[in-house]
């Protein structure tokens, strides 16, 4: 299992980026990857967790990625929550 | 005894029928706590009532695609996304273990919690996917319940539908060899209902209050389209009366068609170009079916509305590409992105504006947000290899702006160029005219451009400094206000003195009332919604050319 934080520098923060684009890359990991923001754990395959997650700009989140394909799933999180739109 | 109802007519026909209350279907359920034992079965049941909602929402973006196209369908892509949301079935299996609540109950919850959570958000666009988790909960509810959803889909007798409102994927999945109309107590001319009705060709009659309150089901009801009147329980004398004016109507239509190859030509052998409004490939069909001539305005944001993201650079090419094909070699006139002022697409969280159609908008909001404009332009140049394309800008103030969105398309076309990708390299470049300032040096603009299509919503409303919004202000929005006439004609001088065409793609050019004007004033070209285009040409015929010219003089002087 992977688990660090990051600081989210995406411009508009996590929920008003396309949350689907979220949602559809962590689908494309058999990896469990979760957004650990305010002490709580958020889904990133659920397309309601991500929409209503609220992380703004700035924000130091953990992820916490686990399972096979976790350093690719990491990689890809990493970048998206860090590139600028 | 017969009630009158006012309505707005929102597509035309008269018909007659019986109705059909349509109304949301009952998902009502009781409270109760299951035993330990029963745990499974619910989890099971919810299980296999996601799957049937899928299988149902597959079903109905399946229909939606072929009959109305991809933008259209979009919607109910999300709608599965949500549905197979692994988080709403982990908390209602959570609720199911730990409150012991029924599969229904836990859904329901779950579900509302979630719409609770998107109403308390500070974005717009989040605050409407309440809507659509509804639509999905009360689907999962509907199938838990075995009741039925959409009664509209296997309907045994043809019906008037009389509804609250009707929904995106009731209407998708409707039978629509039965349903002879549609009246709704809200809704108007933009909404959904409307635009659906209109491609259908089904008469129907929206924002009619009271209506659910007097129409029974089976009742008889006479909807006329053309005054906005609604008739339940009519008379045998009014029923006489009205099948009388259906059946006038039917046979008027009938001969409308008759036109359809007609060239639109004065009796004097002055010719027009008759085109087609559209906004979306849904409207295809009908611009086809009335003979219009090509397209002569083409709004692509609704291709960006209604959803939740812009639509990708491939996805504006099909679309662009399958409206060029449908018409040859006819000109296809196509407007880049005319968002902001009433037309809003959340995700672009663009800011709430004072004045907005004086505002941040169209060709103002894309020279800014250039990634947005840029991958219209390429989707529009790498479709143009297939048709006649034109693209227009809106919303040009001025040469400054003309420029400006010019430099933005020929760094695309270099891009292109680069990247080896072929695209018409004649294609031709107009601009709308809608701001006074541009009409004003229509001569100047014409320079720089291939042709001039008139907005006269706008020009109208900026000329007369009169939101055509605001009901209290509405006399001032006079179309054949002298003033307006005269910058119309400065504009048609102006193209004409470059040896460019000009066109006219407002509400005006679609009333027939307006086209012995129009003509006089020397335009080429007017567009409007496909319904309108015969109407139009039969006046056309009975013109003559020369005294349009002097019919206008006499206003003008």
């Amino acid at each position: 299992m992977i688990e660090k934080q990051v600081i989210v520098t995406a411009k508009s923060g996590i929920h008003a980026r396309p949350a689907s684009k979220i949602v559809k890359l962590a689908n494309s990991f058999n990896s469990d990857i979760k957004l650990v923001y305010n002490g709580k754990a958020l889904n990133a395959k659920s397309m309601m967790e991500m929409m209503t997650a609220a992380v703004p700009n700035g924000a130091e989140i953990t992820l916490k990625i686990d399972g096979a394909d976790e350093t690719e799933a990491f990689a890809a999180f990493e970048k998206i929550v860090t590139e600028e739109e | 005894m017969t009630t009158k109802l006012q309505g707005i007519g929102a597509s035309p026909g008269i018909i007659l029928g019986n109705v059909l209350l349509y109304q949301e279907a009952d998902l009502g359920y009781q409270s109760l706590k299951i035993n330990q034992d029963s745990i499974a079965d619910e989890k099971e049941s919810l299980e296999k009532a996601i799957v049937k909602s899928s299988e149902q929402l597959e079903q109905i973006y399946e229909q939606a695609l072929e009959k109305l196209g991809e933008e259209e369908a979009e919607v109910f892509q999300a709608h599965l996304m949500m549905l197979q949301d692994p988080e709403i079935k982990n908390k209602a299996f959570q609720r199911i273990e730990e409150s012991l609540e029924t599969a229904v109950e836990a859904i329901d919850k779950v579900t509302e919690e979630y719409a609770d959570l998107f109403r308390a958000m500070d974005n717009e666009y989040m605050r409407e996917r309440v809507v659509d988790i509804l639509d999905i909960s009360r689907r999962i509810m509907a199938n838990l319940l075995g009741v039925d959803l959409n009664p509209l889909q296997n309907m045994s007798e043809p019906a008037i539908i009389v509804a609250h409102d009707l929904t995106p994927s009731t209407t998708a999945l409707m039978d629509k060899e039965k349903v002879l109309g549609f009246v709704t107590k809200i809704g108007g001319r933009t909404s959904h209902t409307a635009i659906m009705a209109r491609s259908l060709e089904i008469p129907a009659v929206l924002g009619v209050s009271g209506v659910l309150e007097i129409a029974k089901n089976q009742a008889q009801i006479i909807l006329d389209a053309e005054t906005g009147q609604v008739l339940i329980d009519p008379d045998e004398t009014e029923w006489a009366e009205y099948a009388t004016k259906r059946n006038e109507f039917q046979e008027y239509m009938k001969q409308l068609l008759k036109l359809k190859e007609r060239p639109a030509e004065t009796f004097d052998g002055h010719r027009v170009e008759l085109a087609a409004n559209i906004g979306s490939l849904a409207d295809l069909e009908a611009a086809l079916k009335y003979g219009a001539e090509g397209v002569g305005l083409f709004r692509t944001e609704f291709l960006y509305m209604d959803r939740t993201e812009s639509p990708s650079e491939d996805e504006q090419y099909k679309t662009y590409k399958a409206v060029l094909e449908a018409f040859g070699d006819k000109p296809v006139v196509i407007r880049t992105l005319d968002i902001g002022g009433d037309k809003e697409v959340p995700y672009l969280n663009m800011p709430k504006e004072m004045n907005p159609f004086m505002g941040w908008r169209a060709v103002r909001f894309c020279l800014d947000r250039k990634d947005i404009f840029k991958a219209q332009l390429r989707a529009l140049l790498r479709a143009s290899n297939y048709g006649n394309l034109h693209i227009m800008y809106p919303f040009i103030a001025g040469l400054e702006d003309l420029r400006a969105a010019n430099e933005v398309l020929n760094e695309v076309k270099s891009e292109l160029r680069l990247e080896g990708i072929a695209f018409d390299e004649k294609v031709k470049v107009g601009i709308m005219m809608e701001i006074p300032s541009a009409a004003l040096i229509a001569d100047r603009l014409a320079k720089e451009v291939d042709f001039f299509s008139i907005g006269t919503n706008d020009l109208i409303q900026y000329t007369m400094a009169a939101d055509r919004m605001n009901e209290k202000v509405s006399g001032y929005y006079q179309p054949f206000h002298p003033g307006v006439l005269r910058l119309i004609k400065q504009i048609v001088e102006g193209a004409h003195s470059e040896g460019i065409w000009v066109g006219m793609c407002g509400e005006m050019a679609g009333d027939p009332e307006a086209t012995e004007t129009l003509l006089g004033l020397g335009l080429d070209e007017l567009s409007m919604s496909a319904s309108s285009i015969l109407k139009v040409k039969k006046r056309v015929l009975t013109l003559n050319h020369e005294k349009c010219k002097k019919h206008v003089n006499k206003i003008l002087e």
